[in-house]
Formats: structure tokens, C-alpha cells, sequence
């Protein structure tokens, strides 16, 4: 399984443009949409945030399309719950749930969809920032604004290592698979069992190994590196 | 908005539901709120509320890689544990997996504050590698998945694990924080959006009850799962099980 | 520069057997070596005693005659001299990207950044990953992996490189640039010891080899007068 928006993030056209722009970019994006809290913005805000992605990073638009429509849909789900009105007495078109009465109103309906189209905008905000920046370069750019060097070096091994557990991840389930451990609800509860108990053996053991490998390299307990923005870039 | 207005938006609105109906079925919601679903406002008071576990959390992390500088290869891989379980191939009545397994390992073996930074990083790279979740909502989301759900989790094994047999306590554990996690959400949803009829408490009610359809198997089954998986912890990992500082109950 | 065994006993805490018994090896600058035997005969232990990460209970592994000093700065002068890669480059490569993966061994013998860099794009070009450098880790096929994992250890410029097994998972061709890596390396001065299962390679590419059975040296030396007798296994004959 490979991690699609992890891939567009390396390969667009703007993976190699400074990180502070495109965050800068994406959480103003998402402030306006928060702070205006107004449909129209919302919606201005949707338009303009995919229109970089796809025009100006050059991300294609099939594949920011997909990710909106999958979010969006999780985001239909939340709203539901704005949209229906839950009153003791009935209201008009209002069914009767447990003593309750159960409908849509005007205002809430409203409601519903300017939260909808809040999050939608913010969503594309958010995308645009997660599709043209590779994690390493965020990563740099948190260190620079000073948070705490702890925090951002275990957040580049929970990302190199996230990458490395998929792998064995994905060998663990074709090997299931191919003994049709997914053949039934029961054998595939028994399966993800028994995955997610080797995965965890396989990541303990991988970090003992990981340990034997660097102190092999000289290590003195510290893992500093290079400065990422200092790599050479060539030209592809 | 007019009579026929709402008719129309509602309409809208459920032919959207059914079109999305697919892929939301294949996968049902998680419990992650998405990015802008929360009010400036309750977005900042939750990361106010996930702050304090995260700096003593930080500061532990500290403490514990100066001791022992091998240990942060074992967070790393904790919390990319974490991350790839909700990529585990699940019975697909209950959809893809949630946390309370990955971040409740986390707090058996590292305590609850350092278990909430990783779950706070876990939630960062589950909004910008997977779309779940967001920035924004990123205190709520780490206040419900990565601290309360946990904590309650961990309480559960430390209190009565010398009380009851291991395997009933870690369905406890695991099928608590989950459903802790569930109310949670549902609490976050409906203080930042409440009923205009019938206020906080109605809304509770609405939120709560379209998560149950999928929280609630899912807290079974990731309970059953979690004993599943330490029973087989314990059968074929017994040295590294106690490597960890985990007990024989 | 030499790098000796001399009389090695290893065991690992609560094993009964020990893993390495009364070992005597001397490995010569520019010496290609290959290190053979049965899984489990003490090939990876030989390896972490030469880079000090076990540690003999009984006899001495000696740099130019000197007893190594297990100490941390006995240990880093080890280090600086003797470089290890092991068999999968998953265990070794723990950045997210080629290039600072390639600095930590650099930095961590102390050199300045500057150096540190220098040291990256030099090990980089003779990997042959210079193009890769800015690449995510994770992005890398199997042979780039490989490749990215010496690099990491050639950036330290060791005068001993020892192979764990490393090129099994690697097709013929991909192989075939790795072993010529290696051939380089034996060139340019640095010893190589190539711990592996492919008996045709070692009989081809090997000046010296180092059987090993249950923790002892079976037999070892120029590989014409070492693989001879129905002890090869390669020399049976078709399985059916």
C-alpha cells in the first residue's frame, strides 16, 4: 500500500518551492475560511485552493477530485447531525423518534451548509498543503520555528519507519491472503489479529536493529544530520 | 430560506448522501473531525486542553532519550505502529481500524503523556498523508483519540488487571477507550454545534447516535481484536513483551 | 593496516553454547574475503565483534597489533576504521531522505558540517547515488537501498568494510553493480569482507575465505585450497 497524496508530494511542481510558502498559503486559506465563516468565502476559498492545486502545482485533477469527494462524504456524515432538529413538540415535516420529534428546519439547514461548505474549503486548504509538500521539508521548517528538536526528529522516524511498517504490512496481508485468511468476517478478525501481533514483534525487534546499525556507525546517542535544505537538488 | 428552498437543499443534500453512500459505507466515518468542522473558537480550546499532556508528555520524551538514547527508535516505531494499524484489513462490518489499539499499546508501554505526543504526531501525519482528520481539529482530535480514550484504556489495565483474568480486562480496555472516544467526539461536535431547539444536550443525542451505528460494533471488535492480538503477543513475543516492562498478570 | 583476531571467544548473555570459540583471523588492507558457513555459524557475531558491538569475552581483536580499547573513545577510533552493512538496508537507513541518512556516521566521528558534506556527495558519487540524494528513503528500490546503505558507511571512510549477506535480495544485474562497488572499494585499499551463501562467488571474486562452522574456524584461505571436498555443497551435483 502505497501512500498516493505522500507520492504527489514529491512530484509536483511546486515539492521544490520553500515550505513556508505553502503552508503560509494553505493556513491563511483556512483561517479566512474559519475566521469569515461565510458560504461565499467558503466557497471562493474551495475554488481558488484547487485551482493551485491542480493548476499551479500541476497535481492532476482526478486524483484531488477523488480526495475531496471521499472527504466530503465523511464530512456529509458530521453534518447530518446539524441538519436534523431534535425538539419536544412537533415542528412542520418533523417525525416522531422516541417521544421526540425529529425534522429539518430552515435555519438549520442553513447551518448545515455553511459548516459544509466551511469544511469543504478548509479540506481543499489542506489538501493543497499535504499534495505539494514533502514531510521532510515541513519537518525542516518546524525546526527552524524552534520546536523542540525532541519532537521534530521522532517525527522523522515515525515517518521513515511509518513507510518501512507498510511494507511489512502489506507482504503480512498478501501472505494471509493467499491462505485465505480474509475468506470469512471470523478468519479475517483472527487474521488482523494475528497482522497486527507480528507487526508489532517485527517493529520491537526492528528498532533493535536499528539501534545495533547505528551504533555501528559511531553513534553517541545524538542523531544529528545534515541540514536538509543544504542537499543538492539536481535538476530532473 | 423558504419552504421550498429547504425542500430543495434537502433533496440536495440526499442525493449527495447517496451518491457518497459507497465509498462512506466501505468506510465508514472515522472518528476523526475533519478539518474545519470546528468553530476558531472550540479548535483553539481543545488545543489548549491537549497542550499540557503534550509539554510534560515532551518533556518526559526528553528525559527518557537522555537515559536511554536507543529508546526513541522504539517511540518511532511505536507511533508508526500506530499509524499503519489503520491500514489493517478489518471485517468489513466495522471498516477500517481506529487508535485505542496503536495508542493504547502506546500508554501500557510508555505512560499516558508521552503516548499523547505520539498520538498527536500520528493525528499530523493522518491529516497530511491520509486526509483524515486537519490541522485545526488536530487538539480535538488528540484530546478524544490520543488522550482521554487512552488514559481511560490504561486505567482499566492498571486497576483490575490483577483482579481479572488478562484477557477480559484488555477487551475492557480496549472496547472502553474506544467507546470513550466515541462520546468524546460526539461531546466536541455537540458543544461547537448545538441544536437550535434543543441545545447542547439534543445535539449529543443526534451526533452520538449517527456514530453509533459504527462505533459501536467497532468498539467490540477492536476489543476483541486488541485481547486477539495480545494473546499472541504473549504466546510468540514473551521475552520482548517483558524487554517492555509489561508484567505476567 | 591489519585487523586481527586473536584466539575470540563470544557468547551472548543466557546462552549456553557460545558463538564464537577461539577464533584467529587477520584481515589485510585491500583483501577481498569472503566469510562463509551454515546459518547460524557465526558469521553476523564475527562481523559485531569486528565493529565492537560485542565484545570478547576471552582473546583480543587487534587494530595493527593494538588491542582494541572498549571504551568510548577506543570504541569510535574502532568505528572510524571498521564499517558495517547489514542485510536489510530497512535496519540502517532511518531518515527520510538519502542525503542526512549519508551524514550522521560523518558527524558522529566529529567532523564539521562542511566536511560532513563533502563526505556525503563523495560517498554518494562513488555509489553512483548522486542523482538520488534529495530523494525520499522509502522511494528507493531495492538496489538503490543497498547502494544508499554503503554510501552511509563508505561516507566514513572505514579501512575494513564488512557485508552482511547484503546482496540476496538483489536481481543478477543489480548484484552485479553492488559486487563491482565492492571490487572498487578492495582497489582503492579498503579491505572487504563479504559474509554470504553464494559459494560460485566466492570462489570467483575471494583472495581469502573464512569458513566457519558452530562458532570455530572450519577451515580458511585462498578459496582453490579451501572449497575443495564433499564438504561443498556445490560440489554435488544436481539436487535431481
Amino acid at each position: 500500500m502505497g501512500l498516493q497524496i505522500d507520492a504527489f508530494a514529491y512530484a509536483n511542481r511546486l515539492s521544490r518551492l520553500h515550505p513556508a510558502y505553502k503552508a503560509g498559503c494553505s493556513l491563511l486559506a483556512l483561517c479566512a475560511c474559519l475566521v469569515l465563516d461565510r458560504p461565499l468565502a467558503s466557497v471562493i476559498v474551495l475554488v481558488l485552493m484547487l485551482a493551485l492545486t491542480t493548476v499551479w502545482a500541476g497535481v492532476p485533477w482526478r486524483a484531488v477530485a477523488k480526495l475531496l469527494f471521499a472527504e466530503g462524504s465523511f464530512l456529509l456524515a458530521g453534518v447530518l447531525g446539524i441538519a436534523l432538529t431534535v425538539s419536544p413538540s412537533p415542528t412542520p415535516g418533523s417525525v416522531s423518534v422516541g417521544g421526540m420529534w425529529v425534522g429539518v428546519s430552515a435555519q438549520s439547514l442553513a447551518q448545515a451548509v455553511a459548516v459544509f461548505l466551511r469544511a469543504l474549503g478548509s479540506v481543499a486548504a489542506l489538501n493543497f498543503l499535504a499534495l505539494t509538500t514533502p514531510v521532510p521539508d515541513l519537518l525542516e521548517w518546524l525546526r527552524r520555528l524552534r520546536v523542540p528538536e525532541v519532537l521534530v526528529e521522532l517525527m522523522g522516524l515515525i515517518y521513515r519507519f511509518t513507510f518501512v511498517l507498510l511494507d511489512s504490512l502489506g507482504h503480512m496481508t498478501l501472505a494471509h491472503e493467499v491462505r485465505l485468511g480474509f475468506a470469512s468476517q471470523r478468519a479475517t478478525l483472527r487474521s488482523a489479529a494475528l497482522i497486527g501481533a507480528n507487526l508489532f514483534i517485527q517493529a520491537f525487534r526492528r528498532s533493535q536493529r536499528l539501534e545495533v546499525a547505528l551504533r555501528s556507525r559511531a553513534w553517541n546517542g545524538s542523531l544529528r544530520v545534515l541540514p536538509w535544505q543544504d542537499a543538492p537538488r539536481p535538476q530532473r | 430560506m423558504t419552504r421550498r428552498h429547504v425542500f430543495q437543499v434537502s433533496l440536495t443534500l440526499l442525493v449527495l448522501l447517496g451518491l457518497s453512500a459507497q465509498p462512506a459505507l466501505a468506510k465508514p466515518p472515522q472518528m476523526h473531525i475533519m478539518e474545519g468542522f470546528l468553530p476558531p473558537l472550540w479548535a483553539a480550546l481543545w488545543f489548549a486542553v491537549a497542550l499540557p499532556f503534550w509539554v510534560i508528555g515532551i518533556v518526559q520524551i526528553q528525559r527518557l532519550t537522555r537515559e536511554k538514547p536507543e529508546a526513541r527508535l522504539l517511540l518511532g516505531l511505536a507511533g508508526a505502529f500506530a499509524f499503519v494499524l489503520s491500514a489493517l484489513k478489518l471485517p468489513s462490518v466495522t471498516g477500517s481500524c481506529s487508535h485505542p489499539t496503536g495508542t493504547g499499546l502506546g500508554a501500557i508501554l510508555f505512560g499516558p503523556f508521552i503516548s499523547s505526543v505520539l498520538g498527536g504526531i500520528v493525528l499530523l501525519f493522518q491529516a497530511l498523508l491520509l486526509a483524515h482528520g486537519g490541522l485545526t481539529t488536530l487538539g480535538a482530535n488528540a484530546v478524544s483519540m490520543g488522550i482521554v480514550g487512552p488514559i481511560a484504556g490504561w486505567l482499566v489495565w492498571r486497576g483490575l488487571r490483577s483482579r481479572l483474568n488478562e484477557g477480559v480486562v484488555v477487551f475492557l480496555a480496549a472496547a472502553l477507550a474506544n467507546l470513550l472516544t466515541y462520546v468524546v467526539t460526539s461531546g466536541q461536535l455537540a458543544v461547537a454545534h448545538p441544536d437550535p431547539a434543543g441545545g447542547v444536550a439534543a445535539s449529543f443525542a443526534k451526533f452520538g447516535a449517527i456514530f453509533a451505528l459504527t462505533q459501536i460494533p467497532l468498539a467490540i471488535s477492536e476489543g476483541l481484536l486488541t485481547v486477539l492480538i495480545f494473546r499472541a503477543l504473549r504466546q510468540n513475543a514473551p521475552a520482548e513483551l517483558r524487554a517492555l516492562g509489561v508484567q505476567e498478570a | 593496516m591489519k585487523l586481527t583476531f586473536r584466539d575470540v571467544h563470544v557468547a551472548y548473555p543466557g546462552r549456553e553454547t557460545p558463538a564464537l570459540i577461539g577464533v584467529n583471523i587477520e584481515i589485510a588492507a585491500g583483501q577481498r574475503v569472503a566469510l562463509v558457513g551454515r546459518n547460524g555459524s557465526g558469521k553476523s557475531t564475527l562481523i559485531l565483534t569486528a565493529n565492537g558491538i560485542l565484545r570478547p569475552q576471552q582473546g583480543a581483536v587487534m587494530l595493527d597489533g593494538q588491542p582494541v580499547q572498549y571504551d568510548r573513545r577506543g570504541l569510535a577510533a574502532l568505528r572510524r576504521c571498521v564499517g558495517v552493512v547489514f542485510q536489510d538496508p530497512d535496519d540502517q537507513l532511518f531518515t527520510a531522505n538519502v542525503y542526512q541518512d549519508l551524514s550522521l556516521g560523518p558527524l558522529n566521528l566529529g567532523l564539521s558540517q562542511a566536511e560532513a558534506r563533502q563526505r556525503v556527495l563523495q560517498a554518494a558519487e562513488q555509489c553512483g547515488l548522486s542523482h538520488l540524494l534529495d530523494r525520499p528513503t522509502h522511494s528507493l528500490s531495492g538496489g538503490e537501498k543497498a547502494r544508499a546503505a554503503i554510501a552511509g558507511v563508505l561516507a566514513m571512510t572505514p579501512r575494513f568494510l564488512f557485508v552482511d549477506e547484503l546482496l540476496h535480495h538483489l536481481d543478477p544485474w543489480v548484484r552485479r553493480e553492488v559486487l563491482r562497488l565492492l571490487c572498487d572499494l578492495a582497489s582503492a585499499g579498503c579491505a572487504v569482507v563479504l559474509a554470504t551463501h553464494d559459494w560460485a562467488l566466492v570462489r570467483t571474486w575471494a583472495q581469502h575465505v573464512i569458513w566457519l562452522e558452530a562458532g570455530r574456524i572450519f577451515r580458511q584461505g585462498h578459496p582453490s585450497a579451501v572449497l575443495t571436498g564433499p564438504e561443498c555443497p556445490d560440489l554435488e551435483g544436481a539436487p535431481c
